[in-house]
């Protein structure tokens, strides 16, 4: 019956008959907003003292009080744990098609074709497609899409590009016909979209990154002043994201949390160096792991799987994610996963409003397109880490050094 | 005066500005009819926002003070939706039908114009509607004699009334085919290659003579129809002259349509000849490019038959089973036990330049391309079904030749709209197509109900129940139009569907739709009737095709409103026909399962399958005959469920898969037939052994019932084929070259061997138009390199790539039908001494391959081990389409789990 469209008439009978009365900024509150009437006449039946009359200060007061905050799980990463080769082929099929609809879209891509298509008389033109091989000396590129395969050589202008791509990653290609071979004159990636709404919470909500700790290893001290800081921050809107490499001994992580602050929501993404144990009091995360609160996703994760990337590549690690951005897929590369998920946790097909990553130990902030990239420090290397503030995305450092 | 004849063509042609119809035909005594109509002028409607009527008047007067000759205010019934009261709309009249389209576009703009109506109705097919006109119908036109000279006809008539007639028969039509032939290598280009011979013939014959043969330089008179000339020009110039002596109605060629008719025109064009062959003596013949390499050619009062196109579309429709190739000597062997005389196409030059023996056979080569054709129109009553659909549909002859159903459908709608005071939308443009997707993505359409068959060999009968005509059932019970659709709820009697959607009922209005469908019904009995009565096997085909050419535009009135670019889009109505199938065939399972002892083994559509345990046929029928009676009556004798076959056994496969053993009674005796659905025994790329071995297969699985001995054959064949005791002639399998060799992309078969053969002997090497036959022999070269001459194979004693036939050709269709009877691969192929090691390869390699590996190292073809890092996107080998596999260490495995 709340959800209804309502009466003035009718809200002002429901108070009366609690014995309440509606001033009339709030009744055009509960007009508006039908569903909270129900949520608001239960919390305020609770009060100690109930208030005769009901203004926007009252609904202010309750509608605070019952306000939790909260986040949601927004992908898992499940996978299988035997598969078939069919399996397989439809896993990168599926990935194909995917970024060849956001490929589609772009005008760069001029005459577009498939590569069964390419004949002596096709000049210019492009490809959307899949790599498969890369020979980095020689700067050529085999791809595939779902016609035919192809080799294709790097033209001087795109030279640089071969350290940014790497196999199994879906890109488009601006081709041209040189001496009988097929010249990459452009990589056209598919890229997150330059403009788009920043996402803010309407609360006050802080999500605090902290990882590779090291406990056991790095200076106690540390360890303290982290503590000393964050109690101070203490407060149920307060979200502490433990990004994994806290210590090698469970017991020390645990008793690392029970110092946490109280009231602050914790929550852990396992590194490779902590155990597969039991942990009190957090909140264990899948790494990866993509979370919504209110309406800013988050995408979180120890981030040792860029481990070969940045080997290969021998690039920056907020270059490396704003790549992989770019190529919306953190971790195109099969061999690095030998896993067939269930929802790729890696693809990005929602564009993640923040992402967040420890394992590497070299603190960074960086803004791509308006997503927020943060990488943490560590105990054994630079104590810094980050503190964002969700309703005003302000980012803050937290520097024990 | 006044004169009768049948309509064949109608256009119109300005004069002074206005336009004035032309009607060509033909009467009764053979003589060509023009009549002139001038008093009738285009127009379209407008429906305005309220109140702004005369904003919009006066807005369109004076953009288009001299364009628009009238407005006026009419009361007609809007298409979508009851309404009980018509709508005030305007009637836009213009002077010049080129004008339209510009003046619905400025009227589409107007701020005070809701919407346009019937803004793109051909000016000929206003006419011919507004008069009741159909192509292929006999008109009585009473008027004044005309002496225009700009039509060539018999006579000529200015009309001032023009009357339906009722006439049964064609008009005296004459039909002329024609064939070129080109000289030259390669594909002929009228930009650069003559035409070398003409050949025509004649139906009546032309003084007494049945074909003509032109040539193209001198050459002995061999017969006494060959003429030759001194050059193509002189050629060409004759063959104007003789086909506007003949003046034929209808002209007929093989490929007419993309490659003669384009090709004279262009000769025409370039030689400098008149190319006005129609009965218009200005209008040139028009050869349009539709798509690439499709034409559509108009000549002014006569008609262009195209043979190929029509047995082309009849092949996709199910008829002629057995016919694997679209060429003229196969289609002519197929349908008239004749065929073309034997000349290679790439031996056309050589003949063309050789001794008077081969420019004798070429003449009489090219004589036969146009005999055949014209026998295939002829003999076989190829052009009734056209004719017919003409006269249902109101579309001329050239049309419904042409044009697809929607196209069929449409002119009828625009005729039963406006006759009832409808008007019809326009087609949809731009924004609609838009929200029509829109719409479509966000509801969605439900398709008809297909039933899970029960999947195999079924040996006691099956009875095969059908609904006759469902949706035609569902249009008149339901009442379902947009006529009578109720958009919002109101005091009216009406229907509902289980869809939600409710009609109001007949005795408030007739449906537009119901009333056609009942007329396609009617007209549908009639030609079944006469091809009960027809005797000739050819004939009783096309009447078979005509009656399904009817029930097709019925049906396709059931799609048509579901359709994204009718101008009848009513996604509401598509999904109310749709959930009444359903409903009806859920209850027909329903009812058959509960108050009877059978099973419902498949359904699908309109038609259900029961399975009636028992052998004895007559009991099976009987036992039908007590459903339908069972069923019929449930649905109050409204629908009528009635037995379409029995299936003394059915080999089920999958959904809209299966071949059974179907018997009919035919003059108290059993007929049997083995019907297929979905299964093929006949492909261009398969040699004769795959369609012989799959037929011979289901026989001994059909009517001898033994699976065990039809597994037995095909052991046998795959014993015999591995031991090189199956002729060569059965393996060989057929493709065109249609194009230049350096053309062809990636590596063919029949390619590389055209290569090879090049390079051994150039002279007898097939060229650009030929089929090349070759046969897939052993060798350790990738697949398409090793195709053989099946005659070198012969020679040499080459062996057969067993292993492909079986494997590639064999395998394929065979798996399935075995696989449904619970017999695996493996079974099948192991047999005999030989295979005991193919069996041992296939049994040791399956059980490897289901062995699960514990990590991936790249991946393997399982046919010609070709390996790959990552797997290849289209799941199959690059290189021979052979499945993959994940490879590690040697080992080659179709799963991969962590925990292995």
């Amino acid at each position: 019956m709340f959800l209804d469209p309502m009466e003035k008439s009718e809200i002002i009978k429901i108070f009366m008959n609690k014995g309440h009365q509606l001033d009339s900024e709030s009744l055009n509150y509960f007009l508006e907003n039908p569903e909270r009437l129900k949520p608001f006449l239960e919390s305020i039946a609770k009060e100690e003292k109930i208030p005769f009359n009901i203004n926007k200060q009252t609904i202010l007061k309750v509608t605070e009080k019952e306000y939790i905050p909260n986040f949601e799980r927004i992908k898992s990463s499940r996978y299988k744990e035997k598969f078939s080769v069919q399996d397989m082929v439809s896993f990168v099929n599926k990935r194909y098609v995917e970024i060849k609809k956001i490929l589609s879209k772009r005008m760069d891509l001029i005459n577009l074709i498939s590569i069964n298509k390419i004949s002596d008389k096709t000049k210019k033109f492009s490809i959307i497609a899949i790599t498969r091989e890369i020979n980095r000396n020689q700067n050529h590129l085999t791809v595939e899409d779902n016609t035919g395969r192809i080799e294709l050589k790097l033209s001087e202008k795109t030279k640089e590009n071969i350290k940014n791509i790497y196999e199994d990653e879906v890109i488009g290609l601006i081709c041209e016909k040189e001496n009988g071979s097929v010249l990459v004159t452009n990589i056209v990636f598919p890229d997150i979209p330059l403009r788009r709404e920043i996402n803010r919470t309407e609360k006050e909500i802080n999500c605090l990154f902290i990882s590779d700790l090291h406990l056991g290893q790095a200076n106690p001290t540390l360890e303290k002043k982290l503590i000393e800081h964050l109690i101070k921050l203490d407060d149920k809107n307060l979200f502490i994201f433990l990004l994994g490499d806290i210590s090698s001994d469970e017991e020390l992580t645990n008793k690392f949390i029970s110092k946490l602050p109280p009231k602050a929501k914790k929550l852990l993404i396992l590194g490779e160096m902590d155990k597969r144990g039991t942990y009190e009091n957090v909140e264990i995360l899948e790494d990866p792991s993509w979370i919504k609160m209110g309406n800013v996703i988050i995408f979180l994760s120890h981030g040792n799987f860029l481990d070969g990337y940045l080997k290969e590549t021998e690039t920056n690690i907020d270059e490396t994610i704003t790549n992989m951005l770019r190529k919306r897929n953190f971790n195109p590369k099969f061999e690095f996963t030998k896993k067939i998920f269930e929802e790729d946790p890696y693809f990005i097909d929602v564009i993640p409003d923040i992402i967040a990553m420890g394992h590497f130990q070299k603190p960074t902030t960086r803004n791509y397109k308006g997503t927020t990239i943060i990488t943490n420090g560590g105990f054994l290397g630079q104590p810094i880490f980050w503190n964002i503030n969700l309703r005003n995305r302000e980012i803050i450092k937290i520097d024990l050094s | 005066m006044e004169t009768i004849f049948q309509l064949l063509d109608c256009d119109y042609i300005l004069l002074n500005g206005t336009p004035v119809v032309r009607l060509f035909g033909k009467t009764k005594d053979n003589k060509t009819v023009c009549a002139f109509y001038e008093k009738f002028l285009p127009y379209f409607y407008v429906q305005t926002k309220e109140k702004r009527e005369q904003e919009a008047i006066d807005e369109l007067s004076k953009k288009y003070p001299n364009d628009i000759l009238k407005i006026q205010a009419e009361k007609k019934f809007l298409p979508i939706g009851f309404n009980s009261n018509p709508a005030e709309i305007l009637r836009i009249v213009l002077k010049d039908p080129s004008k339209t389209p510009e003046i619905r576009e400025f009227a589409r703009n107007l701020r005070s114009i809701k919407e346009v109506f019937e803004s793109d109705i051909l000016f000929k097919y206003r006419f011919m509607n507004d008069f009741n006109l159909s192509g292929m119908k006999w008109i009585k036109v009473t008027g004044r004699h005309s002496s225009t000279n700009t039509v060539k006809v018999d006579e000529k008539i200015t009309a001032d009334k023009i009357e339906n007639v009722e006439m049964v028969q064609n008009s005296p039509l004459k039909f002329l085919s024609l064939d070129i032939e080109n000289v030259g290598e390669g594909i002929p280009d009228p930009k650069k290659n003559p035409i070398a011979i003409i050949s025509l013939s004649f139906f009546p014959a032309q003084e007494g003579r049945n074909t003509s043969v032109l040539v193209s330089k001198p050459v002995k008179k061999f017969d006494p129809d060959v003429a030759s000339f001194a050059s193509e020009k002189e050629m060409l110039e004759k063959f104007i002259e003789i086909f506007e002596k003949f003046d034929p109605d209808i002209i007929i060629g093989y490929n007419i349509n993309n490659f003669d008719l384009p090709f004279i025109n262009e000769r025409l064009r370039i030689l400098k000849i008149r190319r006005t062959i129609g009965r218009d003596d200005q209008k040139p013949i028009i050869s349009k490019k539709i798509v690439e390499n499709k034409y559509r050619n108009s000549i002014v009062g006569r008609v262009v038959v195209d043979p190929y196109w029509m047995v082309r579309e009849m092949v996709k429709r199910g008829f002629f089973v057995g016919l694997k190739r679209f060429g003229l000597g196969d289609v002519s062997k197929f349908l008239l036990q004749d065929t073309k005389v034997d000349v290679k196409h790439s031996e056309i030059l050589k003949f063309w330049n050789g001794d008077e023996k081969q420019m004798k056979k070429l003449i009489e080569y090219a004589r036969k391309d146009s005999e055949l054709a014209l026998k295939i129109i002829i003999e076989k009553g190829f052009l009734d079904k056209y004719i017919g659909i003409s006269i249902v549909s109101g579309l001329l002859l050239q049309d419904s030749l042409d044009t697809g159903d929607s196209g069929k459908v449409e002119n009828l709608l625009l005729r039963e709209f406006n006759k009832n005071n409808f008007v019809i939308p326009s087609k949809p443009v731009g924004d609609e197509f838009k929200k029509r997707e829109q719409e479509r993505e966000k509801v969605g359409l439900k398709g008809a109900f297909v039933l899970n068959p029960r999947v195999g060999f079924h040996e006691n009968s099956v009875v095969y129940l059908d609904f006759a005509s469902m949706y035609a059932y569902i249009f008149i019970k339901y009442n379902i139009c947009p006529t009578t659709l109720l958009l919002e709820k109101q005091q009216v009697e009406s229907i509902n569907t289980p869809h939600g959607t409710s009609f109001v009922s007949t005795n408030v209005r007739e449906g537009v739709i119901p009333v056609i469908i009942k007329m396609l019904i009617k007209e549908r009995d009639i030609v079944k009737d006469e091809m009960k009565k027809e005797k000739d096997e050819i004939k009783r085909r096309v009447l078979d095709a005509k009656q399904e050419a009817l029930k097709r535009i019925g049906n396709s009135f059931y799609g048509y409103t579901g359709f994204i670019r009718a101008r009848l889009y009513v996604l509401d109505i598509a999904s109310a026909i749709t959930s009444v199938g359903r409903f009806l065939i859920q209850k027909t399972k329903e009812t058959i399962e509960k108050e009877t002892p059978y099973e419902v083994v498949y359904g699908d559509t309109d038609s259900i399958m029961v399975k009636i345990n028992t052998k004895d046929i007559q009991e099976a029928f009987e036992i039908g005959e007590s459903i339908s009676k069972l069923v019929n009556e449930k649905f109050e004798n409204t629908l009528k469920l009635k037995i379409e076959k029995v299936f003394k056994s059915i080999l089920i496969l999958a959904k809209k898969r299966y071949a059974g053993l179907s018997l009919e009674k035919i003059n108290g005796d059993w007929r049997e037939e083995i019907v297929m659905k979905g299964i093929e025994t006949v492909r261009r790329d398969w040699c004769d052994l795959v369609g012989e071995t799959l037929q011979n297969t289901l026989n001994i699985i059909l009517k001898e019932g033994e699976p065990k001995k039809a597994l037995n054959y095909f052991r046998k064949v795959v014993t015999d084929l591995n031991q090189g005791k199956i002729p060569i002639e059965k393996l060989v399998i057929t493709k065109g070259v249609s194009k230049k060799l350096e053309d062809y992309k990636g590596i063919q078969p029949h390619v590389e061997l055209v290569k090879k053969m090049r390079k051994r002997d150039s002279s007898s090497a097939p060229g650009i138009g030929d089929r090349v036959g070759f046969v897939i022999v052993k060798g350790l070269q990738l697949l398409s390199n090793r195709a053989e001459d099946p005659d070198y194979v012969k020679e040499k004693g080459l062996k057969v790539d067993s292993r492909y036939y079986i494997e590639g050709q064999l395998l394929p269709p065979l798996e399935r039908v075995f696989e449904s009877m619970g017999i695996e691969k493996s079974e099948l192929v192991g047999y005999g001494k030989q295979l005991a090691l193919i069996q041992a390869m296939q049994n040791g390699r399956k059980q490897a391959k289901e062995q699960v590996v514990s990590d991936i190292q790249g991946f393997i073809c399982d046919r010609c081990e070709h390996t790959y890092s990552r797997i290849p996107l289209i799941g199959k080998c690059f290189d021979c389409g052979g499945e993959i596999l994940f490879y590690t260490d040697g080992n080659k495995s179709r799963f991969f789990s962590r925990a292995a």
